[in-house]
């Protein structure tokens, strides 16, 4: 295509959405409530596995080891846990060290533990791991390593909450990739309408100009880049609220209770503001295309 | 250069606007369609640029049958005949340079030149001071003047006209049928339609009658 009439298009664009005025800003503001909704969503989504983590960051790896290996060998798997990359650091509690411990969370009712026979506690070692960059995936990616070990009789990292957390955050993932999907269709469908409005407003501009002789191309253009036009400002705006919200719910939670700190509210990644940006472009150029298909090939 | 062969035009609803005509203008014709109001003029200029197709019989433009032309190729049809509209079909939202600019701009032209034939195509229809005026801010001759510079601005082969005359005075006919007479010295052939007969007869060329749909 012809710079010159490229040029002429933009112009065009421009021309009309000015033109438009009210209407252009209309649509403008349903658009943007609606990819506003959609980007909502996507907050959420990146933020549900930040805080199912911080459930999991509390815990730590027990792993339970044989009763007969020397202390030899304990002290050099001691080494190598603590030499593994996530790990912060390792505290060997002997069986001994366990009974007391136990007996001091018992509490009064310790001298239940006083006619035992022999000590029934393991000797185990408790892991504890960075906190930085960790989920539990790489707990249980530890978990299973120590695993494998023939010192180890079981590692407890916590399976079932992780577990539990593991399906809840999956099926949440599922309904919410729904939600998106229904949101993003729903967004292309108001958009469409709505910029689909602003041009039925110029169907008879649209015959006139097939009546001199424009191409259905020369006509949708224009038209296109309105779209696309209006979906980037849109789009840029629903963007622009969100990081607003955002920035209110971390102040907000910087001020809130100690718990509500640690969460790590994250801002939507590039990713996903790439997606919002191309569902309103491609939600725009659809909208212009669809509606002006109803002018351009029934007349 | 236009030929009819059998052609009828049924609307919908059974209306019979034009019934099995068949007719020849030759290339540099300068004709005169001329019939009473419902008779059938403005659907015989709509079967030569495929606004509507015939429901039976042949309409040929330039050797093309025009209907039966593929939609895509009706732009291309359009681009070789000018078109004065009864209503003058102006684009509201354009000036008039612009309006007047469109027939350039959808052919590509590059811009120094649609700015330079557009102004010349609007000192024909003495329309310059009014370039910048939105077609509401005029009157309806001059609406129409706006029309026919966009019509004649490409130079095509054809030139059509629907009632050109209808509410202009005297001296505003003489000057917009003058137009169509240059354009018609330079080898355009021209179709005017038109319910006055006087008219027809006062400048001479070839007159169709047209009553009821049928060629007389
Ligand atoms: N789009 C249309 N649909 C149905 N009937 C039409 C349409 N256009 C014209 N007609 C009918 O066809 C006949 C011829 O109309 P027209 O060609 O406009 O005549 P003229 O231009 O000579 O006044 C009239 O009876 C008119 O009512
Ligand atoms: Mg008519």
């Amino acid at each position: 295509m012809r710079f010159q009439t490229t040029k002429y298009f933009i112009k065009e664009a421009c021309i009309n959405f000015k033109r438009a005025g009210v209407m252009s800003y209309a649509s403008i503001g349903i658009i943007t409530v609606t990819l506003f909704v959609l980007s909502l969503f996507l907050l959420f989504t990146t933020n549900l596995k930040g805080v199912a983590d911080l459930v999991v960051k509390r815990t730590s790896i027990l792993v339970y080891l044989k009763d007969r290996i020397s202390q030899q060998q304990i002290i050099e798997f001691e080494k190598t846990i603590s030499e593994m990359e996530q790990v912060s650091e390792v505290v060997y509690i002997s069986k001994q060290d366990a009974l007391k411990k136990f007996k001091e969370n018992l509490g009064e009712n310790k001298d239940i533990l006083d006619n035992l026979p022999s000590n029934p506690l393991p000797n185990y070692l408790e892991i504890k791991v960075k906190r930085s960059n960790f989920v539990w995936e790489e707990l249980k990616k530890i978990a299973q390593e120590l695993e494998k070990s023939d010192l180890v009789t079981e590692v407890d990292y916590g399976q079932r909450v992780v577990n539990i957390l593991d399906k809840i955050t999956y099926g949440l993932m599922i309904i919410i990739i729904g939600i998106t999907i229904v949101l993003g269709l729903v967004t292309l469908i108001i958009i469409s309408n709505t910029i689909g409005l602003g041009l039925f407003a110029r169907e008879e501009e649209i015959a006139i100009m097939k009546l001199v002789g424009a191409t259905n191309w020369f006509i949708r253009c224009p038209a296109l880049i309105e779209g696309l036009l209006q979906g980037l400002i849109s789009g840029g705006m629903a963007i622009g609220l969100l990081w607003l919200l955002y920035k209110f719910i971390v102040v907000k939670l910087s001020t809130a209770d100690a718990l509500f700190q640690l969460i790590p509210i994250k801002f939507i990644p590039l990713e996903f503001i790439s997606g919002i940006l191309l569902t309103s472009i491609l939600s725009g150029c659809l909208g212009s295309f669809l509606s002006l298909h109803y002018f351009l090939k029934h007349k | 250069m236009i030929e009819f062969r059998y052609l009828s035009k049924v609307y919908d609803r059974g209306i019979r606007a034009l019934n099995n005509i068949t007719l020849k203008i030759e290339r540099g014709e300068f004709v005169f369609l001329v019939g009473l109001s419902g008779a059938g003029k403005t659907t015989f200029l709509r079967m030569i640029y495929a606004d509507e197709r015939p429901t039976s019989g042949f309409v040929y433009v330039a050797g093309k049958d025009v209907g039966n032309i593929p939609r895509r190729n009706i732009p291309y049809l359009r681009r070789q005949i000018g078109i004065v509209f009864q209503d003058f079909k102006l684009l509201y939202s354009k000036t008039v340079f612009e309006n007047v600019a469109f027939a350039l701009r959808v052919i590509g032209t590059k811009e120094a030149e649609v700015y330079k034939r557009t102004l010349k195509a609007l000192n024909i229809v003495e329309l310059t001071q009014k370039k910048s005026c939105f077609p509401y801010e005029l009157s309806g001759g001059e609406q129409q003047r706006v029309a026919i510079a966009r019509a004649i601005i490409n130079d095509p082969p054809i030139l059509l006209s629907d009632e050109p005359t209808g509410n202009l005075d005297a001296q505003l006919t003489n000057g917009i049928i003058n137009l169509f007479l240059n354009a018609n010295e330079q080898g355009t052939t021209v179709i005017i339609a038109t319910h006055d007969l006087e008219l027809a007869r006062r400048y001479g060329g070839r007159i169709i009658h047209i009553a009821n749909g049928e060629i007389l």
